[in-house]
């Protein structure tokens, strides 16, 4: 109980801290998703169609592009976690855990400003997003914090021991994002593939915000499957993972 | 009694520079050392700089773990030891204080009841919602010492740290842990301060190069120590 609370501190003080220093950058890490969206609008609208369900462009990646934001925060900020709060780490011993999944926490905010964010761009796309819609994403965003927290856990420990981790990771994103519905529509995807390609478990998750936000439907909660076992697998690994090296990360900060 | 520190065969090797994966370039800031500490004991820990102190320190606090050898700990332990780099700029004496008393796991009816004593105690009255960036150096070391020393602990770890602040303050502090070993909490204290260690000590782990030279009563171990110091 106590842990959580402590979980719920770190969050808020992670929070403050990116966010006090300035409006502008609280709201540049908001728009973010959005300035994605108008980019890739105009490339992959104008440019090359890639197909859009029937939606406005901007308002079919937008709706990939927020959880997908997300994703990437998990990663990013899960990667340089313990890095950041070197100061308690190497002078006090309390549940480290804590860090990561604080980062993953606090994440959720930028979140749910960037569905009002996003409500607001659907609204002027004329294009409905009904509150009908917010208890179906419910488990899908648990879902998904699952994943970005097992992912946080992991490379949490790992970058601290492998500096190069980083580097890697800003690669390893992209290549995911090329594999996931992000810019493109699941729909484009050649039929003999898509038994490997919805493995990926961020196709379950993408796909259930498009249902959701853009069609209204139901999201289709057995194609979550593969996101269940990722998660699973890695929230379960990631304790594991980090109770095993999180002892002497003090050393190596 | 059992004791609430216990260090068995304890070694603590750092990589010297860059690869965790390299074996070459090792260093052991600890070899093979042994001792126990039985509640309510206060141990001083004497040597000069790079003797392995502060890594004993980091060890018995659990901030990091030992290469070989195994160390056990009972009950809860509150390292002093630069508490001040734990403070965190942005936040006032308020905020700082409950912050770190939610890192040690308390609960909201805790907190409440140590968060006046810390601020009475640290005697920044007018400056509690100034943040700590502000503050000077002395402030901030009174601040974290008042939060360091009212969280609830069995084991207490003093690090240089009664050399902090003003006059009036190092007799608070110094009133505070007579308080703590008058109710029987552990105490473990290095310093470079000889006089203080023999009156706050009354059993002395002398260490150097990483190696345990002596333990035992304050008074034997610093005479030996201050003989082999000034020949």
């Amino acid at each position: 109980m106590n842990f959580w609370r402590l979980v719920l501190t770190l969050a808020s003080k992670d929070l403050k801290q990116r966010y006090q220093m300035s409006w502008f950058n609280f709201g540049l890490s908001i728009m973010q998703p959005v300035f994605h969206a108008a980019v890739f609008t105009l490339v992959f609208s104008k440019i090359t169609q890639f197909g859009s369900e029937g939606r406005p462009y901007a308002a079919f990646s937008l709706a990939a592009l927020v959880p997908w934001a997300y994703l990437t925060g998990c990663v990013r900020g899960g990667a340089s976690s313990l890095s950041s709060n070197v100061p308690i780490i190497t002078r006090l011993r309390f549940p480290r855990e804590a860090i990561p999944l604080s980062t993953v926490l606090a994440l959720s905010v930028p979140f749910v400003l960037n569905l009002v964010v996003l409500a607001a761009v659907f609204h002027a796309l004329g294009v409905p997003v009904g509150l009908s819609a917010l208890p179906r994403l419910l488990p899908v965003f648990a879902l998904q914090a699952a994943l970005g927290a097992g992912l946080a856990l992991h490379l949490a420990v790992i970058a601290v021991y492998v500096g190069a981790v980083r580097s890697v990771l800003s690669a390893a994103m992209q290549a995911w994002l090329l594999i996931s519905p992000v810019v493109y529509s699941l729909e484009r995807v050649p039929e003999e593939w898509l038994g490997a390609y919805r493995l990926n478990p961020m196709v379950g998750i993408i796909e259930a915000y498009r249902a959701t936000l853009l069609h209204d439907r139901t999201p289709d909660y057995g194609a979550l499957l593969p996101a269940v076992i990722a998660a699973s697998i890695l929230l379960s690994s990631g304790v594991l993972v980090f109770r095993a090296l999180e002892r002497n990360v003090a050393d190596h900060l | 009694m059992t004791p609430v520190i216990r260090f068995e065969h304890v070694s603590k090797h750092y990589h010297k520079r860059g690869s965790v994966f390299s074996r070459r370039d090792l260093f052991a800031a600890l070899e093979d050392v042994s001792f126990e500490v039985r509640a309510g004991e206060a141990i001083g820990m004497a040597g000069p700089n790079g003797a392995g102190k502060t890594t004993l320190m980091r060890l018995a606090a659990g901030i990091t773990g030992p290469t070989h050898g195994r160390v056990s700990i009972r009950g809860r332990v509150m390292p002093l030891l630069g508490m001040e780099g734990c403070l965190q700029h942005s936040m006032n004496a308020v905020e700082n204080a409950r912050f770190l008393l939610s890192l040690h796991l308390l609960g909201q009816a805790e907190k409440n009841r140590l968060l006046p004593r810390i601020l009475e105690f640290s005697g920044l009255d007018g400056f509690y919602d100034m943040p700590v960036h502000k503050y000077s150096n002395g402030m901030r070391s009174r601040l974290s010492f008042s939060i360091a020393a009212h969280l609830p602990s069995e084991i207490l770890l003093v690090d240089e740290a009664l050399s902090v602040g003003d006059k009036e303050f190092q007799e608070k502090s110094r009133a505070k842990i007579a308080e703590f070993l008058g109710a029987g909490r552990t105490i473990f204290f290095a310093s470079h301060s000889l006089p203080e260690m023999r009156q706050i000590t009354s059993r002395v782990l002398w260490m150097d190069k990483g190696a345990l030279v002596a333990d035992g009563p304050a008074g034997d171990v610093l005479d030996r120590y201050q003989a082999f110091r000034r020949p």
